[in-house]
C-alpha cells in the first residue's frame, strides 16, 4: 500500500476529505496534554519549545505538567537547521506527525489506509493563497473551533488572508548541484553544510534558505503591534503548533525528492556520516514517539527513498508546471558538460572578493546600503576564470554573504539587490535582486547562551548572473537590503558583514 | 594562496605533538613541576626570590609555553578556521598569527599568578598531595558553576572578521584576546591542578587536556549549576563500534570501521 500526497489546492472540492480528516486528527492531538508525547503541543515541542510564548498565547497554561526530563532530553527540541541533516529529520517529522494524525483518523473510523498530509505548492499558478480550509476559524458546518485556524498567522497583517507574494520566494536552490555546501563563504549546497563536530549551523542551506525560511516568514509575521512576538509559524519554537507547516513541509519534502530525480548530479551525501545520522557524531539520533507508545529511531540513509518509505507524490515538477521539467533537463546537460560542478564542495577554492566595513542595522521600510569593496588580486582571479570558462561561466560562481545576522525579530525579512546604481528605486530594478532572506531562527542564534553563542546566522546568495552581467571592473559593489515588512528599531536587527566570495577551480 | 583551504586542523594538532615530543622527552628542563621541585631542595622557608635564582624565569615561561601549546592548540581549530574563511587568501596568515598572539598573550599573562601559586605552594608544602587535591576540588565545582558557563559558551562565538584597513589589522588580536580570556577563565583551576599534583604531571596534563578537548565539542547550553560530563566524543566512538557491539562483524566491515576510527581524532579537528 502506497499513501499518496497530493495538492492541496487540487483535492476537487473545500473540506475534501483529505483536510477533513487531517483538522479531526489534529483536534484529537490537541485534546492531549502537553507531556503526552502523542499530542499536537508535544509534538510542536519536538521541533522546538519557548514555553514562555506558548502560555502568552494560551497554548499552553502555565500549571501544565512537563513531561519527565527524560521525555525532553530524548524528544525535545530537536529540529536541524543550518545543517546537511534538514532535509532528513524533517521528511521523519513528517511521516511520523503523519502516523500519529491517521492513527486518530482509524480511531474515528476514517480512511486509515489511504489517508496522508497533502501539500501546499505555493509556486503552481494561482495556488499561493493560504488553502481556504486553514484561513476560517470555522468547521464546514460553521461551528467555530477549526483545529486547522491559528489567530497568530499574520503574514500579510492581523485577520488578512495570506497569500505569499511570489516575487519573493524562489525556486533558485532546485538548479544546485550538489547536496552538501561549505560553510567557508561558498555555495551551502542544496541540502545544507556538512556541519561535522563543529556546532552553530550558522549558515542555511540552499532549499533552506529558499523557499523553506521564507515561507516561515511570510505565513507567521509578526504581532505588528509588537515586534517580540512572532507569528507561530515565525520562530521555530513555536513553527509546528501551526497545522500548516505539515503541508509546507510536504512541499520542502517534494521539492528534495523532485531534486534527487531530476536535477541532483550528485544525489544525496553518500558519507557515512550523514547517512548514519548525528548519533554517528556523538549527538541525539532522530527519535520521535509513534502512536503505540514505542520510539522511532531513524537515520538520513533510511529517509533517502519515499518509494521505500510507501509514499509517493503525485507531482514531482518543482513548480507544478511541466515545462519546467525540460528546462531542468537543459540544466542538467549544461551542468554534465561543466563536469566541474558536480565536484565535492570541499575540493573547490573559495576565497573573499571583499566585504564591507562595519555592522549594518536594518530597520524601517526602506533601503539600507552599503558598498562592497573589491580587492583587486581576487578579483582579478576571479575575471580570468571567468574568461576562460566562455559565455557560459563554467564553474566559476561568486556569491553574497550577509554574515552574523542578529535580531530580535524572527519575522524579519528582506530582498538584497546587488550593483544599483546611485539613487534608484530597488522596485524598478528586478534584475537586481540578488534574493531574499528571511530570518527564520535569528533570534535564538543570537543569544548569548544559545547553540550559536550570540554570533547569529550567515544567508549565501549565488549572485553569479549579476555580476557577470554587470562586470567584475568595479572597484565597489553596492548591496541594498530592502525590509519586506517595516522592522523596528528595538528588534535590533542587523548584519555583521556583507562579503562577496567567489568559488570555482 | 588560492587552492582549496585545508583548515587549520592539522598545523594545530602537529604543534601540540611536538610540544607533547618536547614535555616527553625533555626532561625536568622543560616541566614546571620539575622546575619547582628543584626550588624544594632549599631549606624550608626560603624565600621565592632564592628559588628562582635556582629556577630560571626564562626556562618557567618556556616550560609554561609548552604546556599551553600542548593543552591549548588542539581547542582552536574552530576560530582559526573561521579567521581564515573570512579572510583574503593573502591575509589568512597574519589574521591567525595576530589572533595566537593575542591569545598567547593572555595565556602568558594567566601564567604569572598560576606559575607563582605554583611555585609558593609547592614550596611550603614539597611532595605534599594536598594542595593538589584542595585545587581539584575548587575546579570541579568551578566545572558546575554557572559563571564557567558562560564563559565556556563564549569560547564558540565566532565574530565579524573585518576585511580592510586598521581594522583589519587589529581584529584578529583582539579577537584572540578576548577568546584567550574566556578560554583561560574556563581552563585555569585544572591548568593549576596539573601544575600541583607532586607525580604524573604529564599524565594529569593529558587528563585535563581530554576533558577540556571533549567538552570543547559539546553543544553550549545555558548557565546553571550543574555538572555535565562531556560524553559526545565517547558517543562518537561508541558509534563507529556499533557493529561490534551488534556481533555482526566481518573482516571488510572491521576495516570499513576501524578507518573511520583512525579518523576521528583527525576529523574533530578539522571540523570543529
Amino acid at each position: 500500500m502506497t499513501f499518496v500526497r497530493r495538492n492541496v489546492h487540487e483535492l476537487g472540492q473545500p473540506w475534501a476529505d483529505e483536510l477533513l480528516w487531517y483538522a479531526r486528527g489534529v483536534k484529537a492531538m490537541k485534546a492531549r496534554p502537553l507531556a503526552d508525547p502523542t499530542s499536537w503541543t508535544f509534538y510542536g515541542a519536538i521541533h522546538g519549545i519557548h514555553r514562555g510564548l506558548w502560555n502568552f498565547y494560551g497554548i499552553t497554561q502555565p500549571g501544565d505538567p512537563d513531561p519527565s526530563q527524560a521525555d525532553q532530553d530524548t524528544y525535545w527540541n530537536q529540529c536541524q537547521h543550518g545543517s546537511w541533516y534538514f532535509l532528513p529529520w524533517h521528511r521523519g517529522y513528517v511521516l511520523a506527525l503523519e502516523a500519529n494524525v491517521r492513527s486518530e483518523i482509524g480511531k474515528l473510523g476514517g480512511p486509515v489506509d489511504t489517508w496522508a498530509l497533502p501539500y501546499w505548492n505555493y509556486f503552481k499558478t494561482g495556488q499561493n493563497g493560504l488553502p481556504d480550509e486553514f484561513a476560517s476559524p470555522d468547521w464546514p458546518d460553521g461551528t467555530g473551533d477549526n483545529p486547522l485556524f491559528v489567530v497568530q498567522r499574520w503574514g500579510d497583517g492581523p485577520g488578512l488572508p495570506i497569500v505569499l507574494d511570489l516575487s519573493l520566494i524562489n525556486l533558485s536552490a532546485m538548479g544546485l548541484t550538489d547536496f552538501t555546501g561549505t560553510a567557508n563563504g561558498g555555495s551551502p549546497g542544496f541540502g545544507g553544510v556538512d556541519t561535522g563536530f563543529a556546532h552553530g549551523g550558522a549558515v542555511h542551506g540552499g532549499i533552506e534558505t529558499q523557499p523553506h525560511d521564507f515561507v516561515h516568514g511570510l505565513i507567521g509575521g509578526g504581532d505588528p503591534n509588537d515586534p517580540r512576538l512572532p507569528g507561530l509559524m515565525s520562530t521555530p519554537p513555536a513553527a509546528a503548533l501551526d497545522p500548516i507547516f505539515w503541508l509546507h513541509h510536504a512541499n520542502i519534502d517534494r521539492l528534495w525528492a523532485s531534486w534527487v530525480n531530476e536535477t541532483g548530479v550528485g544525489g544525496d551525501p553518500t558519507d557515512a556520516r550523514w547517512l548514519n545520522g548525528p548519533a554517528s557524531i556523538g549527538e541525539r539520533a532522530f527519535t520521535l514517539p509513534m502512536p503505540d507508545g514505542t520510539a522511532w529511531t531513524y537515520t538520513p540513509g533510511e529517509m533517502r527513498d519515499m518509494a521505500a518509505l510507501d509514499y509517493e507524490y503525485d507531482d514531482l515538477t518543482p513548480d507544478g508546471a511541466a515545462m519546467l521539467v525540460a528546462a531542468q533537463a537543459g540544466a542538467r546537460a549544461g551542468t554534465a558538460r561543466g563536469g566541474m560542478m558536480a565536484m565535492a564542495a570541499d575540493t573547490k577554492t573559495t576565497e573573499l572578493l571583499g566585504a564591507n566595513t562595519g555592522a549594518l542595522p536594518i530597520s524601517g521600510d526602506t533601503a539600507t546600503r552599503t558598498a562592497v569593496r573589491m580587492a583587486p588580486e581576487p578579483r582579478a582571479r576571479s575575471r580570468s576564470a571567468f574568461a576562460a570558462a566562455g559565455p557560459e561561466g563554467g564553474a566559476e560562481k561568486v556569491f553574497l554573504n550577509l554574515e552574523n545576522v542578529r535580531g530580535l525579530a524572527d519575522a524579519a525579512a528582506f530582498k538584497v539587490y546587488v550593483g544599483l546604481p546611485e539613487g534608484a528605486r530597488p522596485a524598478d530594478h528586478p534584475d537586481h535582486m540578488a534574493g531574499g532572506v528571511a530570518l527564520f531562527g535569528v533570534s535564538q542564534a543570537t543569544e548569548a547562551e544559545g547553540e550559536h553563542a550570540g554570533s547569529g546566522l550567515t544567508y549565501v546568495l549565488d549572485i553569479t548572473p549579476i555580476v557577470t552581467r554587470l562586470g567584475l571592473d568595479t572597484d565597489k559593489l553596492h548591496v541594498d537590503i530592502v525590509p519586506v515588512r517595516p522592522i523596528a528599531k528595538e528588534a535590533e536587527v542587523s548584519v555583521g558583514r556583507v562579503s562577496v566570495y567567489r568559488q570555482g577551480e | 594562496m588560492t587552492g582549496a583551504d585545508r583548515g587549520p586542523g592539522a598545523a594545530l594538532a602537529a604543534a601540540s605533538a611536538l610540544a607533547w615530543a618536547v614535555l616527553l622527552f625533555g626532561g625536568g628542563a622543560v616541566s614546571v613541576p620539575a622546575l619547582c621541585a628543584a626550588g624544594a631542595v632549599l631549606p624550608p622557608g626560603a624565600a621565592l626570590e632564592a628559588t628562582l635564582t635556582v629556577t630560571p624565569l626564562a626556562a618557567l615561561a618556556l616550560a609554561w609555553g609548552l604546556m599551553i601549546v600542548a593543552m591549548m592548540a588542539p581547542l582552536l581549530p574552530a576560530p582559526l578556521a573561521h579567521l581564515r574563511a573570512r579572510s583574503f587568501a593573502g591575509a589568512r596568515t597574519r589574521a591567525c598569527a595576530g589572533f595566537l598572539a593575542g591569545y598567547g598573550l593572555v595565556w602568558a599573562a594567566a601564567g604569572v599568578p598560576l606559575v607563582a601559586l605554583a611555585l609558593t605552594l609547592r614550596l611550603a608544602a614539597p611532595g605534599d598531595w594536598a594542595p593538589a587535591l584542595l585545587c581539584l576540588a575548587g575546579a570541579a565545582l568551578w566545572q558546575a558553576a554557572p559563571a564557567r558557563r558562560r564563559a565556556l559558551n563564549r569560547c564558540h562565538r565566532l565574530p565579524p572578521v573585518p576585511a580592510f584597513g586598521a581594522a583589519a589589522a587589529l581584529a584578529p588580536p583582539d579577537f584572540g584576546i578576548r577568546h584567550g580570556l574566556w578560554c583561560a577563565t574556563t581552563c585555569a583551576p585544572l591548568m593549576l591542578v596539573t601544575l600541583l599534583v607532586p607525580a604524573g604531571h604529564l599524565l594529569a596534563m593529558a587528563l585535563a587536556a581530554a576533558w577540556l578537548g571533549a567538552e570543547r565539542i559539546e553543544r553550549p547550553f545555558p548557565p546553571r549549576w550543574s555538572f555535565r560530563p562531556p560524553t559526545r566524543l565517547a558517543r562518537a566512538a561508541l558509534a563507529r563500534l556499533a557493529p561490534f557491539r551488534r556481533g555482526r562483524l566481518t573482516p571488510s566491515a572491521a576495516r570499513s570501521t576501524f578507518a573511520p576510527a583512525r579518523a576521528l581524532a583527525r576529523e574533530v579537528n578539522d571540523a570543529r
